[in-house]
């Protein structure tokens, strides 16, 4: 499915947090949403989710407005992983990925073997088997950020959008997400990510889009939207852009404010 | 209480002491457990029939039935059997509202009388003591309450608005159940004898004493439309298990469950506060009982909570009778005797798993 925001603007209370912003994200592809803190990257992906209706512009999902769908339809096509991550009762692990099939539940919410296989690979894809028993609130705060990161998984939706899914994961955890997540690109499945590590929207989305005080500052090809120009106009930094051996590699050195 | 954050940003902190329990396969998922689900709400819906039918067999006089088939048939059709059936629902009633809220809020504290329904329904009750109309006739005690809880319930969604937080209702909830108590307690203070200001005491505490049949038709079919309405509610409380976006996101439409969740509420513990008086604790503290049986996802604990809820006020008012044959004992006191004790072993669980 292809997913595209049409020149939306996103207001909350009297303040326009998202202006005039267009995207497309087509199936196979990872694109990244970057920007500094308070730029608008969390409202523009609940709106991409269609969580927030624009108060000007659509969201298209394969030329259907979003506002207008059915809801179930929306949920099994659009997987959104919020940024904020409570659970609200201890419940275990494995529950909390069997959430994500809700949107494909019968009436009566028996589990089929469709949505056992799912959540058996959301949980291996998370690493997260030997967890399953686990109760929430006996988790680290990365164990649980690949819970939730895994119930969006198993909601086996044609569009996942993450809200920096990357936060508070260990090093080794960030390596298997991306890899997941590019088999799942490889797969067909469109994907946005917020994400904080520049490094790793050039190693691993194809495009990125930077946000700056709620615009589009720059979008496009990671490479051409990753440079230390933008990064200078957008975080205020002085950043070194190279690649060591094969690997791209960003690094902020200083600050220019 | 339960509830377990992480901003992301912070350090990961793993807890000592974890520990893997082996996974179960039948168990583990949203209705894997509805086998043993059915069997703890089978098992608890008799116990709220045992007590039922308990509570048909007794009287001032202990357990048993005049000889005399008249009266017999007096006794069971127009004293106790509304008595049993008022019980059994405003018990169910209340357990179930409990449990929708404190699911809806994601808070184990949330209560029924949260909305401020059930202070609107007391001061509706008591205003209608205090003018005397309550004299009248005899339905006017719980049209008074039914009226209060109506314009309590319409002050709140006014106050709160339509699509806001969930916080919002609890807010404006909290603001109509002050106003309501602070109303009852003048209608208290300004009452026009002593009698009167013990009968809207008494009314308070909650009763189920000397209910007609009359009582029940009136009250009955609310409570149990308001109950079937909360019973659609447990799928989209247990996707507010992972917060409103992601709720969302799985599909629950969160405008709507505010609508039935307030529907169902009101009409609920609007009818039972109206027609036996505000009874605490029931609501609150029996979702805490069933949630080790039943498991910590709302949707499991609203059947259970439903029937548990009718078995302890069953329970409550057999007891009332036992102990204070005379009827001076109010059933609301003992809901609150017998509910305490639980919490208290709550804490003290609570406390012990907290520091593991």
């Amino acid at each position: 499915m292809r997913l595209a925001a049409e020149n939306i603007s996103v207001r909350l209370g009297a303040r326009e947090v998202v202006g005039d912003a267009s995207l497309v994200i087509e199936p196979g592809e990872i694109v990244a949403v970057i920007g500094p803190n308070g730029a608008g990257k969390s409202t523009l992906l609940k709106a991409l989710a269609g969580l927030l209706a624009p108060f000007a512009g659509r969201v298209l999902l394969n030329g259907e407005d979003v506002s207008g769908l059915d809801r179930r339809r929306l949920a099994r096509a659009i997987a959104y992983l919020p940024q904020e991550r409570a659970v609200g009762w201890p419940v275990s692990v494995e529950r909390i990925v069997a959430l994500g099939r809700m949107p494909h539940a019968g009436p009566l919410a028996q589990v089929t073997p469709a949505d056992r296989a799912a959540i058996d690979a959301a949980l291996s894809a998370m690493d997260l088997l030997g967890l399953a028993m686990r109760r929430a609130d006996r988790l680290s705060g990365g164990e649980l950020a690949r819970a939730l990161l895994a119930r969006a998984l198993a909601q086996e939706a044609s569009i996942l959008i993450a809200d920096e899914p990357t936060a508070g994961l260990d090093m080794a955890h960030v390596l298997q997400l991306f890899t997941h997540l590019e088999r799942l690109a490889a797969a067909g499945h469109g994907i946005v990510v917020a994400v904080h590590d520049l490094s790793l929207a050039l190693r691993h989305c194809r495009r990125s889009v930077l946000l700056h005080d709620g615009r589009i500052l720059a979008a496009g090809p990671s490479a051409d939207v990753v440079t230390s120009e933008n990064l200078a106009r957008a975080f205020g930094i002085s950043a070194r852009i190279g690649k060591l051996d094969d690997v791209s590699i960003v690094l902020a050195e200083r600050s220019l404010t | 209480m339960f509830v377990r954050r992480s901003c992301g940003r912070c350090h990961d902190g793993a807890l000592p002491g974890n520990f893997v329990v082996p996974r179960e396969r039948s168990g583990g998922l949203m209705a894997g457990g509805l086998l043993t689900r059915g069997r703890l709400t089978l098992a608890i819906a008799s116990m709220a029939l045992v007590l039922f039918a308990l509570s048909l067999g007794i009287g001032p006089d202990g357990l048993g039935l005049p000889a005399d088939a008249t009266a017999r048939r007096l006794i069971l059709l127009e004293i106790r059997l509304p008595r049993a059936i008022l019980g059994f629902l405003v018990g169910g009633t209340l357990g179930l509202c409990g449990a929708v809220l404190q699911g809806y809020l994601r808070n184990p504290l949330a209560e029924p009388g949260l909305l401020g329904v059930s202070g609107g329904a007391s001061l509706g009750a008591v205003v209608a003591i205090h003018s005397g109309v309550a004299g009248a006739f005899a339905l006017a005690l719980p049209l008074g309450g039914l009226l209060g809880a109506g314009a309590a319930t319409l002050a709140v969604v006014l106050l709160a608005g339509e699509r806001s937080a969930p916080i919002s209702l609890i807010l404006a909830g909290v603001a109509i159940s002050s106003l309501a108590a602070a109303l009852t307690a003048l209608a208290l203070n300004l009452a026009p004898n002593p009698f009167a200001s013990v009968e809207i005491l008494y009314w308070t505490m909650g009763s189920l004493s000397d209910r007609s049949l009359l009582h029940v038709w009136i009250a009955a079919p609310l409570m149990l439309v308001g109950s079937a309405l909360l019973m659609w509610t447990g799928s989209s409380l247990d996707a507010l298990t992972l917060g409103e976006d992601a709720a969302q996101n799985l599909g629950a439409d969160l405008t709507r469950l505010r609508r039935v969740i307030v529907a169902g509420v009101s009409l609920g513990v609007g009818a039972a506060t109206a027609v036996a008086g505000s009874i605490g604790f029931v609501g609150l503290v029996v979702p805490h009982l069933l949630r080790p049986l039943a498991g910590f996802e709302p949707r499991r604990l609203l059947a259970p909570s439903f029937f548990g809820g009718a078995a302890l006020v069953l329970a409550a008012d057999v007891a009332v009778r036992i102990v204070s044959p005379s009827g001076d004992v109010k059933l609301g006191v003992v809901t609150a005797l017998v509910g305490a004790p639980f919490f208290f072993w709550l804490v003290v669980a609570t406390r012990r798993e907290l520091v593991r």
